[in-house]
């Protein structure tokens, strides 16, 4: 039995991502073609529309009593077996098979191509399943969405929370800012609307300029970013998270202030911005752009969290005063990396903005704080991957959760509790993905044998 | 400004203040000696007034009125409300006593949030109101005349201030004049050295809990009393107002906390009573959170501390 397992995981371990991505691009053609007829003929009523995941729980009864509660228990593990076993043949049976079978091919592709290629290939592939599968059902997109934000928003928060062990609890008040900002801008300039009046640019602009005002929501979060960060010189650890709990109320209250746009109503009309958008090219550009956000805002950090400058974000979580003598300057890291976090943050509020449509001063609160700080923790601290893995997992997780109501923020509190006392280092344990399985044998980098002209050095 | 408005103000922030300062005191009180802020806090005080409503409602139902009434609501709600913060204290805090502090306030805060949609969801969020424990006409305003002006209050807002004021008082006395209170505070000058003196500090701990949950139910039900409105985000609406305060005074300190209460009380009163000029108009009653939380910045930035706090070294 081991000896079995062992050589499925050996199997399974040596297909390419890539291969794995193009299987899912077939399976999702074969949801296409066969999906809803399949759902219909094992009873599911259709294609389930997030592999059956968000939908099992409204299996459950939760109006009659605890009784009713009960009773409707085997309904749920009903759903659940139909939809694994619709998982199995629709989507599971065809990703391998076709990875199977192109994992050779494929293998032998990455050998051949440079590096870079092989990245933009397994980008645009992703990018590609994530569209052709997510268009199937519009509520898939959302998710998908949604998804993307709250990567941008754990990764964003862990900067500060995990590589620079601060504690920053207002991310939310810097998503306020950049939702604000950049709807209020695409708003005014791309739609007709009760407060602005006749859009200022013609719709073409509105392709070219959008990315731009994501950028410009993201740097007025990050001026408001160093608002914290100067307090966070003189204070650390509790005080800390005061400010920044103080600034997500100041804003909240500030915006609730503000009758213009809006006040505590909120404002809308990003709705109307994605339509001009989409009537120039009707591609789906608000996925594009979050798809595109999420790159970025990995790369960006990443790259930040391996420079030097980068290591002393690290050396301050681990000594401050030790930093500060091993002449990192601590000021101007702290600078730094708040201003980069809250960047990110206003960048993912502008594309919140925008995928839900509506905005309002309440929807930021120190709730929407603690569900990233949620996030950041059960990813484990200073993981990218962790971070990129909770963040998905959690939004499904609400997702799917959405009909116990309430309940549902119990259990994620409960969860964050529980996370803390029993497994403080999160799901990666401050360890990246790659610290378990390599790039080379992801087939995401020719390994060194392949490269030419390389000659290990001598030790 | 007239002398009456403004006494009027002054009876009113007093008032407010003392509310803030019970819960204040709960804050400043655990952080002095677990050096944990208790984020949980603000929930203890909404816990506190929805306990204080159902035992209000089963003793006006069973016809106990004025003066027992109220007494026994303070009471039973003290006693359930300190019974939570100790248990809270042994679950989730106790555990995490040598983990880093980072876990902790991480697992504060979600404890105040669990508190808040588990009584959101258990009882929903409409907000209700205390029957009336106390008599109708303590609520009406009595004119007296001093100095040839006519000065108005309630009797409410005075029952108020001075059960507040003899709470603080009782407090003083445990800290100060009984051996468990100097034990807390030895263990908040040196937390390493007061265990080997043998002093019992899982029972001081729990001691700290049982007051500062109680003086939050205390100010959650007199808070009751005054406001109609008890709801599940109270905690988070009145509750971290106190913890404004508390920050203010100098969190760890108990003078610092009632001080920290009063001013936020006059600070807030007062910017909602300077609205009421013509030249002031822009100052409207929306702004009263802003301007605590813009307090709380400046404080912040200029002394950490509070204004008693006392800062402290880190060793290299």
């Amino acid at each position: 039995m081991a000896q079995l397992l062992r050589r499925i995981k050996e199997l399974l371990g040596h297909i390419p991502l890539l291969a794995y991505l193009l299987g899912f691009l077939a399976a999702t053609s074969v949801e296409i073609a066969a999906g809803r007829m399949f759902g219909l003929l094992i009873g599911l009523g259709g294609a389930p529309a997030f592999f059956g995941v968000t939908a099992s729980f409204s299996r459950l009864n939760l109006d009659s009593g605890l009784v009713g509660f009960l009773l409707s228990i085997p309904s749920l593990l009903h759903y659940v077996v139909l939809a694994l076993v619709y998982d199995v043949v629709i989507y599971g049976l065809p990703t391998l098979i076709v990875a199977g079978v192109l994992a050779k091919p494929i293998r032998w592709l990455v050998s051949a191509l440079p590096e870079w290629l092989t990245g933009l290939i397994h980008t645009v592939t992703l990018f590609l399943s994530l569209w052709i599968w997510g268009s199937l059902v519009g509520y898939r997109l959302l998710v998908v969405m949604y998804i993307g934000v709250n990567i941008i928003m754990t990764t964003s928060l862990n900067l500060i929370n995990g590589y620079m062990g601060e504690f920053s609890c207002g991310h939310a008040g810097f998503m306020a800012v950049g939702a604000y900002v950049s709807s209020l801008l695409t708003v005014w300039l791309f739609t007709q609307d009760d407060v602005f009046g006749a859009p200022a640019l013609s719709a073409g602009w509105s392709i070219i300029l959008f990315p731009l005002i994501l950028i410009v929501g993201g740097i007025a979060a990050a001026i408001i970013g160093l608002l914290v960060a100067f307090p966070s010189f003189k204070t650390r650890g509790d005080y800390l998270a005061i400010v920044t709990i103080s600034v997500n109320f100041i804003i909240k209250s500030a915006i609730e202030n503000i009758e213009f746009i809006g006040g505590p109503r909120g404002f809308m009309g990003m709705k109307g911005v994605l339509k001009t958008m989409a009537s120039v090219i009707n591609i789906p550009w608000l996925l594009i752009w979050t798809f595109i956000g999420v790159l970025i805002t990995l790369a960006v950090i990443y790259n930040f969290v391996s420079s030097t400058k980068g290591k002393g974000v690290v050396a301050i979580r681990e000594d401050e005063i030790a930093a500060e003598l091993m002449s990192v300057n601590t000021r101007h890291t702290k600078v730094l990396a708040f201003t980069i976090s809250s960047f990110f943050a206003g960048v993912a509020g502008g594309l919140f903005g925008h995928v839900v449509g509506y905005i309002n001063p309440s929807t930021f609160t120190i709730f929407k704080s603690t569900e990233s700080l949620v996030m950041v923790y059960l990813g484990g601290m200073g993981s990218l991957t962790g971070s990129v893995l909770s963040a998905s997992i959690l939004t499904v997780a609400m997702e799917a959760l959405r009909p116990l109501e309430v309940w549902k923020k119990v259990l994620i509190w409960l969860m964050l509790i529980l996370l803390m006392m029993f497994r403080r280092e999160g799901i990666m344990g401050g360890k990246e993905i790659t610290d378990f399985i390599s790039l080379e044998r992801l087939g995401l980098r020719r390994s060194a044998k392949e490269v030419k002209g390389y000659a290990p050095a001598a030790d | 400004m007239t002398l009456a408005f403004f006494f009027q103000q002054l009876l009113n922030a007093v008032q407010l203040g003392s509310i803030y300062a019970l819960i204040a005191l709960g804050y400043t009180l655990v952080y002095g000696v677990l050096l944990l802020i208790n984020f949980a806090h603000g929930d203890i005080f909404m816990v506190g007034a929805f306990v204080g409503y159902f035992v209000a409602t089963f003793l006006v139902g069973q016809g106990v009125g004025w003066p027992w009434g109220f007494i026994l609501t303070l009471l039973f709600s003290m006693i359930f409300t300190a019974m939570l913060g100790v248990g809270i204290e042994r679950v989730a805090y106790r555990p995490l006593r040598t983990a880093p502090r980072l876990s902790v306030v991480v697992t504060a805060l979600g404890v105040g949030l669990l508190l808040e949609h588990v009584s959101l969801g258990a009882l929903g969020a409409s907000r209700r109101n205390l029957p009336p424990l106390l008599p109708e006409t303590w609520k009406q305003p009595v004119e007296i005349s001093i100095l040839g002006e006519n000065l108005s209050f309630t009797w409410l807002k005075v029952l108020i201030i001075v059960i507040s004021i003899l709470l603080m008082i009782i407090l003083q006395v445990i800290v100060r004049r009984t051996k468990a209170g100097m034990a807390m505070r030895a263990i908040s000058y040196d937390k390493f050295a007061v265990p080997l003196m043998g002093v019992p500090i899982d029972r001081i701990i729990s001691l700290t809990f049982i007051l500062g949950s109680s003086l939050a139910a205390a100010a959650g039900v007199m808070y009751a009393t005054q406001y109609p409105v008890i709801e599940p985000y109270m905690g988070l609406l009145v509750g971290w107002q106190a913890f404004i305060a508390a920050v203010v005074g100098g969190i760890g300190d108990i003078r610092g906390a009632m001080v920290g209460g009063f001013i936020l009380g006059f600070v807030q009163i007062f910017v909602v009573a300077l609205g009421q000029f013509p030249a002031l108009s822009f100052l409207s009653s929306t702004y009263r959170d802003l301007v605590a939380y813009a307090l709380l910045l400046i404080i912040l930035v200029v002394r950490p501390t509070g204004i008693f706090g006392v800062a402290r070294r880190q060793k290299v």
